[in-house]
């Protein structure tokens, strides 16, 4: 069986028809459970995304605007469930965070990422200590405030980072070339825990426990070793 | 450090490669970016800029403060690509410095702190980056980027996180584009996370056959890996098909390629009112005659400098014109005169 569930944000609302883009980030709310007649699914998910497009769904159960959408095509049969945030919560059916597929225009993509879906709002409360700087803010111009935005809102940044670099990489890559001269690099054992931090927060984000609890040991391990760095100054 | 200016740079691509360009984002740290920087800071970010390039009088660098200069002047910029059109906007108190010989400019508050471009002629990409490396590395000594170990240099937007390099090139690609193939060249491009736009950048049409191309990527490729990456595995393509197009249009289709640049030729020999994309259409034209061989006596270096010398601002500056009709008649008389036509005298009597 073949199980495809996104999350939709994308498609509801806010996104011109007219804009190039969109194909895009039509892809861009696929999940795939299963490699198994991955093109089939795809094209029968785009048609669902297209009428999405065009009329906003209502939900099957009380037919607010449906915002999660499922599609099982089970023995060659097609069954569809549109359904808004609550009553998939209800059913137990979660989206999955959305990954693109399709490289875009970057700057549109965040700008469609961002005008579209309310939930990285809600995850994006903090605001940055220096500038004041909100994720609503940058949202609205898809620029930062100051530097220290990157650390304040490193959360709802990341993944938008993630998918302007480049279609095939998963996880976020350290930054390789030019440096400035007076910058000290962190030595081995820390750049290893700025690592290993790094991939456990992944690993909770995918709800790999088992990897999570490892790599907290691994953590763990490393900062006995290693003297806290002194933050008093 | 001594720029590698005088640098000969004849790699052979100059009949599809017009421009290369390696552009670098640096931001001051501690200071807020440009867009949420109130006035003082602004203020501050660009004197501190200015004063750490005017201590390095070796980059050679002329000033151009779109406050006060004339916009004719910036207009003459823009068309060079020295600053962008998002520079010469109303904005923050912004300053370019550019090298009159075109290897070299900076914009200061456009949307990072500052921004670095090198350029190399065609096919200089390595050039390109080289002038930009060159004059970011002397700017690090007196200047306190801002950086951290994953992410980079931190940019206002994140799209140039990292390296902050976006290397890009402008293209010559009528007979990609006469054989039908534009459509298959930007998917490759797209295939390579590569960027393909229009002449003038972000959304413009392609005016003449000019293309733009950029890297999207910025994180976890080094400046050389990319530079290599761009050159071998998308800009040597690129030239191959290119020439491959216009082989195969002189082979099976020549005398459909020989009318139209005979008609290209004829009509900026003697039309007396040129507007600039009719102009920039019929020089591409020209300039694909000229690259395969089917029109002696001009040269591609001609061709291609024309293609700058009739845009608006760099008329507007040559002959003080700014009306759009007389300009357009000014336009005629420079590409007749460059291309030996008639003068109306001679081809009235």
């Amino acid at each position: 069986m073949n199980v495809l569930t996104c999350n939709a944000r994308l498609a509801a609302r806010n996104v011109d028809p007219e804009c190039r883009y969109i194909q895009s980030a039509k892809w861009a709310v696929c999940e795939e459970k299963s490699g198994e007649g991955e093109g089939k699914l795809r094209a029968t998910f785009r048609e669902v995304l297209e009428q999405t497009y065009t009329e906003v769904m209502q939900c099957d159960e009380c037919g607010k605007p449906a915002n999660v959408h499922e599609i099982r095509v089970e023995n060659g049969m097609k069954t569809e469930r549109h359904l808004c945030s609550e009553c998939a919560a209800q059913a137990g059916l979660t989206a999955q965070e959305a990954h693109v597929d399709a490289p875009t225009n970057p700057v549109e993509m965040i700008k469609q990422v961002l005008a579209a879906g309310p939930e990285i709002e809600v995850r994006a409360a903090p605001e940055c200590p220096t500038c004041g700087s909100t994720f609503a803010r940058f949202r609205k111009m898809a620029l930062l405030g100051c530097p220290d935005c990157y650390q304040a809102l490193q959360v709802p940044l990341q993944p938008l980072i993630l998918r302007s670099q480049a279609a095939e990489v998963r996880e976020l890559p350290e930054h390789q070339g030019l440096r400035p001269s007076g910058f000290k690099s962190p030595s081995q054992p820390t750049k290893t825990l700025i690592r290993l931090e790094r991939e456990l927060q992944g690993a909770i984000h995918a709800e790999q426990y088992e990897r999570a609890a490892d790599l907290r040991d691994k953590i763990r391990k490393l900062n006995e070793g290693v003297e806290p760095p002194d933050l008093t100054e | 450090m001594i720029l590698p200016f005088e640098q000969h740079e004849d790699d052979g691509l100059l009949d599809v490669v017009l421009i290369s360009r390696a552009r670098l984002a640096r931001n001051i740290s501690g200071e807020p970016f440009v867009n949420r920087a109130n006035r003082e800071e602004q203020i501050r970010i660009r004197d501190g800029i200015a004063s750490a390039l005017r201590g390095l009088p070796e980059l050679g660098l002329h000033w151009f403060d779109p406050e006060t200069a004339p916009s004719a002047e910036g207009q003459v910029l823009l068309e060079r690509h020295l600053v962008s059109p998002k520079f010469l906007e109303p904005g923050p108190h912004r300053l370019a410095g550019y090298r009159e010989d075109a290897r070299l400019s900076v914009m200061i508050n456009e949307e990072d702190h500052l921004r670095i471009q090198g350029y190399g002629l065609a096919g200089g990409l390595s050039l390109a980056w080289a002038n930009a490396k060159g004059c970011e590395r002397l700017l690090d000594e007196h200047l306190n980027f801002a950086f951290n170990e994953q992410l980079g240099y931190l940019t206002a937007c994140p799209t140039n996180v990292g390296t902050g390099i976006r290397l890009s090139l402008m293209l010559h690609l009528p007979g990609i584009n006469l054989v039908g193939g534009m459509d298959r060249m930007q998917h490759a491009a797209n295939d390579l996370n590569l960027e393909m736009r229009g002449t003038t950048g972000e959304g413009s049409e392609a005016i003449g056959d000019l293309h733009q191309i950029s890297n999207r990527r910025t994180l976890g490729m080094d400046e050389e890996d990319l530079l290599h990456f761009l050159e071998e595995d998308f800009v040597s393509r690129v030239v191959r098909e290119e020439r491959r197009a216009r082989d195969t249009l002189l082979t099976t289709r020549r005398e459909f390629l020989d009318d139209r640049v005979q008609r290209a030729l004829a009509m900026l020999r003697h039309a007396r009112l040129l507007g600039e994309r009719e102009a920039l259409d019929l020089l591409s034209e020209l300039r694909l005659g000229i690259a395969v061989g089917l029109l002696t006596g001009v040269t591609l270096e001609t061709a291609s400098q024309l293609m700058q010398r009739v845009r608006s601002g760099h008329l507007t500056r040559a002959t003080g014109c700014t009306e759009e009709e007389p300009l357009r008649a000014q336009r005629a008389d420079l590409v007749r005169r460059e291309l030996g036509g008639g003068t109306p005298q001679s081809e009235s009597t």
